[in-house]
C-alpha cells in the first residue's frame, strides 16, 4: 500500500497543474463546439434565401407577380439597370442572382419562349433554385390563363400558390433532427484532453520514480518487484480513471440535458474509457522515454496534438486525403470513427456493431502494443543501467 | 628554523579508537557478510575480479578505494541488484538472491546521491521509505519520529527537500535508509559534497548507529573519514580487495612507519644521497618546490637523526613535519598510486 499511496500522493501534489490541463481542454472543447454551433443551422429546416436583384423592364402584371414572389422568398437587392452595375453586384457578391424581366416579357411568355433572362455568379448551383421558382410561377400563370382566368387573376392565383408553405419532414436517424448533438463534439475532442492530462501526469510521476538512486532504494527494499509494479499499474489506472471521470462529469455538467437521455451514452462512455487506457499506455511510454520536464512537455504536445490531427480529432480524416492511410493505424482514428457513428445513429445494424467492436478492439490492441514496447524499452534501459553501474 | 611535529590523531581520538577496539572484541562473533570469489564483468571490463570479503557483525566496515575501483558494484551485487558472473554471497548466513526479501528487510541502504522524492515532505519521504519495510502504521510512525530525531530534522519535517541545504538533504537521505532500524546499514559515500559541519554530524551519527547495534558498511574514497570511524577496512583497487584489516594492521603491512617532510630546503645531490643512507631511511625525494620527503621504516629518533645531519651540513630549512603513515601511504605502497588519482 505504501508504494500505491506514494503514487497517489505525488499526483495530489500535481493537482493544480493537472486541473489547469483539464480546464484548458474543456475550454477548448466548449469553444470549438460553440463556434461550430454558430456555423450550423440550429433548427430542423429553413428555406434557403438568396440575394437576388430584379430588373423589371416589363412593368406588367406578370412581372409584378414575379417580383412579389422573389421578394417573398429571397432577399432582394437594388441594382441599376446597367451592365456595369450588374457586373459590380455580382463581382462583390452583393447579389448571387440577377433576374431581368424584359420589356417583351408578355410576348415571349405568350409564345412559350424563354420569358426571363438571368445573370448569376459562375457555377452557381443555387441559381437553379430561383430558375425553378420562376418557371413554376410562369407555368401556373399560363395554366390559369388557359383555364379562363384573366391575366391579373391568374397572377394572383399563382402568387397565392407560391406563398403556400412546403411541408418538410427531415430524416432523423440520430434523434437530433439530423444534427450532431453538442455532446458529440465534446466527446470528439476528449482524446486531446485525455492524452495531454494523462501523459503529462503519469510521465511526471514516473520521472521521479525512475531516478536511478530511487530505483536502487526501492529494489533493495523488502517489497517484491512484482508488487512494486502492481502498485504502479493500479495507481496509474486509478489516476487515469479519475481524469476520465472528471472529463465525463464536465460533459454531463455542460451538456447533461442532451447527453444523459442519449441512447448512446453507454457507448460514449465505453469509447472514451477505452481511449483512456490508450492514453495511459502512451503516458507510460513517454514517462520512460522522457529525461526531463522540457522533454516531457515536448513529448506531451507532440503526441497529443500529433495523434489528434492525424487521427481526425480536430479535422475530419476525409479532409486529410492520403493521410487517412496512416491514420487507420492510430487509435484516435478509430475513436473518432466510433464517435461519428454515435453522433449519427441511434440504433445500430449488425455490421455497425461489428465496426464499433472493431474500433474498440483496435484501440485496446494499440494500448497493449504500446505497453509491450514500453516494457521492452524499460528492460533495455535497466540493462544499460546495469552496464553503466561500475 | 621552525620545527613542528604534527600527529593525525589527538589523544581523544586515540581513546575513542581504543574503546571501539574493545567493543569490537565483544561484538566480533560471526560473519554477517561473506563474499567469496565474486566476479562481475561489464562486457570486456572486469568490475569485480575474484573479490573476497568477510564482515563480522558489529563492525563499521570501510570499503576504501578510488572511483571506479568496484565499491558500488560490490554493494549492488551484495544487495542482489546486479547479477554477477561468478562467486557466492551470503548475508546473515543465508544466500542473497533478488527475492531474499526477508534478508532485505534487515538491510538499510543510503545511496551515494540523495534519493528522496522532490514532491514529498521530509516526514513523507522517511515514512514512504520506512513503509517499504514496516507495514504497521503505528509502529512506522514511531520509527519515523525516531529517525527524524536521530538526524536532527525535527524542525524541517514539513519542508520539501528542495528547501533543505545540502547537509540537511544528506541527513534526510540517511534517515530514509535507517528509519526501519536495519541490522545492516550500507552507506555509499554519504558525505560527498557535504560541508565539514554536516560531515562531522553524519560521521558521529554513523558511530552512534553502530553503538546501537547495527553493522555498518561504509564506502568512501575519503581515507580520513574511513580512518576516523571504521573498525575494519578493506582497500579495493581494480575490483579486488588488495588489503584488509584494522587501520593499525593495514599500516603495519607497509614499510613506511614515519614520513618526515621538510619545507624550503636546498640540498645537493650528494647531500640528498647522504640522507638516503641514514639508518631506517628507505626513500628521500626532493620536489621542484624544494620540499624534501623522507620515508622511514620503524625505528627511533629518525627525525632527530635527519635534523642532526642537516645541521651538521649547515643546511637551512623551513617547517618540518613528522607524520605516521596514512591509508593513502598504504594504498600508495601497495598499488604504486595515490588513492585520489
Amino acid at each position: 500500500m505504501t508504494v500505491f499511496k506514494g503514487y497517489l500522493l505525488m499526483t495530489r501534489r500535481k493537482i493544480y497543474t493537472l486541473a489547469v490541463y483539464i480546464g484548458i481542454f474543456i475550454f477548448v472543447c466548449v469553444m470549438i463546439q460553440a463556434s461550430l454551433g454558430k456555423m450550423l443551422p440550429q433548427e430542423g429546416f429553413s428555406a434557403y434565401r438568396m440575394k437576388v436583384a430584379v430588373i423589371d423592364r416589363a412593368g406588367n402584371a406578370v412581372s409584378q407577380a414575379l417580383c412579389g414572389m422573389i421578394a417573398e422568398k429571397h432577399e432582394t437587392v437594388d441594382v441599376a439597370d446597367d451592365p456595369q452595375a450588374i457586373q459590380d453586384v455580382l463581382y462583390y457578391r452583393d447579389a448571387e442572382y440577377v433576374l431581368i424581366l424584359p420589356e417583351d416579357l408578355k410576348e415571349r411568355f405568350a409564345d412559350g419562349r424563354q420569358a426571363v433572362e438571368r445573370v448569376t455568379v459562375p457555377d452557381s448551383t443555387m441559381g437553379f433554385y430561383v430558375d425553378q421558382q420562376v418557371n413554376t410561377m410562369l407555368n401556373q400563370i399560363r395554366v390559369g390563363m388557359a383555364g379562363g382566368l384573366s391575366e391579373e387573376e391568374a397572377c394572383e392565383e399563382a402568387a397565392r400558390l407560391a406563398a403556400l408553405p412546403g411541408n418538410v419532414t427531415l430524416y432523423d436517424r440520430n434523434g437530433n433532427a439530423g444534427q450532431l448533438p453538442a455532446h458529440n463534439y465534446f466527446f470528439r475532442y476528449m482524446p486531446y484532453g485525455l492524452l495531454g492530462s494523462v501523459i503529462w501526469t503519469i510521465s511526471l510521476i514516473l520521472m521521479e520514480f525512475k531516478r536511478r538512486e530511487i530505483q536502487r532504494r526501492m529494489q533493495s527494499s523488502a517489497v517484491p518487484f512484482r508488487r512494486l509494479n502492481l502498485a504502479a499499474v493500479c495507481s496509474f489506472f486509478l489516476i487515469g480513471l479519475a481524469i476520465w471521470a472528471v472529463c465525463v462529469l464536465a460533459g454531463v455538467f455542460l451538456y447533461g440535458r442532451n447527453l444523459l437521455p442519449d441512447r448512446n451514452l453507454g457507448w460514449y462512455l465505453l469509447n472514451s474509457f477505452v481511449f483512456m487506457l490508450v492514453a495511459l499506455s502512451l503516458g507510460y511510454l513517454c514517462g520512460i522515454l522522457s529525461q526531463g520536464t522540457a522533454a516531457l512537455n515536448g513529448f506531451t504536445n507532440v503526441v497529443s496534438l500529433g495523434l489528434s490531427f492525424l487521427g481526425g480529432i480536430f479535422v475530419p480524416v476525409e479532409m486529410l486525403g492520403k493521410v487517412e492511410m496512416i491514420s487507420q493505424f492510430l487509435p484516435t482514428y478509430w475513436y473518432a470513427k466510433i464517435n461519428d457513428m454515435l453522433g449519427n445513429y441511434q440504433t445500430f445494424a449488425k455490421e455497425q456493431l461489428a465496426l464499433l467492436a472493431q474500433g474498440l478492439g483496435i484501440q485496446l490492441m494499440f494500448a497493449a502494443a504500446c505497453l509491450a514496447v514500453t516494457l521492452a524499452i524499460r528492460r533495455v534501459q535497466m540493462q544499460e543501467r546495469d552496464s553503466s553501474a561500475a | 628554523m621552525t620545527v613542528k611535529a604534527m600527529s593525525h590523531r589527538n589523544a581523544a581520538e586515540d581513546k575513542a579508537a581504543a574503546c571501539r577496539q574493545t567493543d569490537l572484541a565483544k561484538l566480533r562473533r560471526k560473519n554477517m557478510i561473506h563474499i567469496k570469489n565474486l566476479v562481475k564483468r561489464y562486457g570486456q571490463l572486469v568490475a569485480l575480479d575474484h573479490f573476497d570479503l568477510d564482515i563480522p557483525e558489529g563492525e563499521i566496515f570501510g570499503l576504501l578505494g578510488p572511483n571506479g575501483s568496484g565499491k558500488t558494484t560490490a554493494i549492488n551485487c551484495l544487495l542482489a541488484l546486479l547479477k554477477y558472473d561468478k562467486g557466492e554471497i551470503t548475508v546473515f548466513g543465508q544466500e542473497m538472491r533478488p527475492d531474499s526479501y526477508e534478508l532485505k528487510r534487515q538491510i538499510g541502504i543510503v545511496p551515494q546521491n540523495v534519493a528522496v522524492f522532490e514532491q514529498m515532505t521530509v516526514y513523507e519521504n522517511i515514512d514512504y521509505f520506512c513503509g517499504l519495510y514496516v507495514e504497521d502504521k503505528a509502529k512506522r510512525r514511531e520509527l519515523v519520529e525516531e529517525a527524524i530525531r536521530f538526524v536532527g530534522l525535527e524542525d524541517y519535517r514539513r519542508m520539501m527537500p528542495r528547501k533543505l541545504s545540502g547537509g540537511l538533504l544528506r541527513r534526510l537521505n540517511i534517515a530514509c535508509g535507517i528509519a526501519h532500524r536495519p541490522r545492516l546499514i550500507i552507506l555509499d559515500e554519504p558525505t560527498v559534497a557535504v560541508d565539514p559541519q554536516s560531515r562531522n554530524r553524519i560521521l558521529e551519527g554513523i558511530v552512534e548507529l553502530n553503538r546501537n547495534g547495527a553493522t555498518v558498511i561504509y564506502t568512501s574514497h575519503y581515507m580520513e573519514e574511513v580512518e576516523q570511524i571504521c573498525t575494519r577496512i578493506a582497500i579495493m583497487d581494480h575490483g579486488r580487495a588488495i588489503a584488509s584489516g584494522t587501520t593499525e594492521e593495514l599500516k603495519q603491512m607497509i614499510r613506511t612507519a614515519e614520513t618526515v617532510t621538510i619545507e624550503g630546503i636546498f640540498v645537493t645531490e650528494e647531500q640528498l644521497q647522504a640522507v638516503r643512507e641514514l639508518p631506517h631511511i628507505f626513500q628521500a625525494e626532493l620536489s621542484q618546490a624544494h620540499t624534501l620527503t623522507v620515508k622511514c621504516t620503524s625505528g627511533r629518533h629518525n627525525l632527530i637523526r635527519i635534523l642532526d645531519y642537516l645541521q651538521g651540513q649547515e643546511i637551512a630549512f623551513g617547517r618540518v613535519y613528522s607524520a605516521p603513515p596514512t591509508l593513502n601511504d598504504v594504498f600508495l605502497e601497495i598499488t604504486g598510486k595515490e588513492l585520489r588519482d
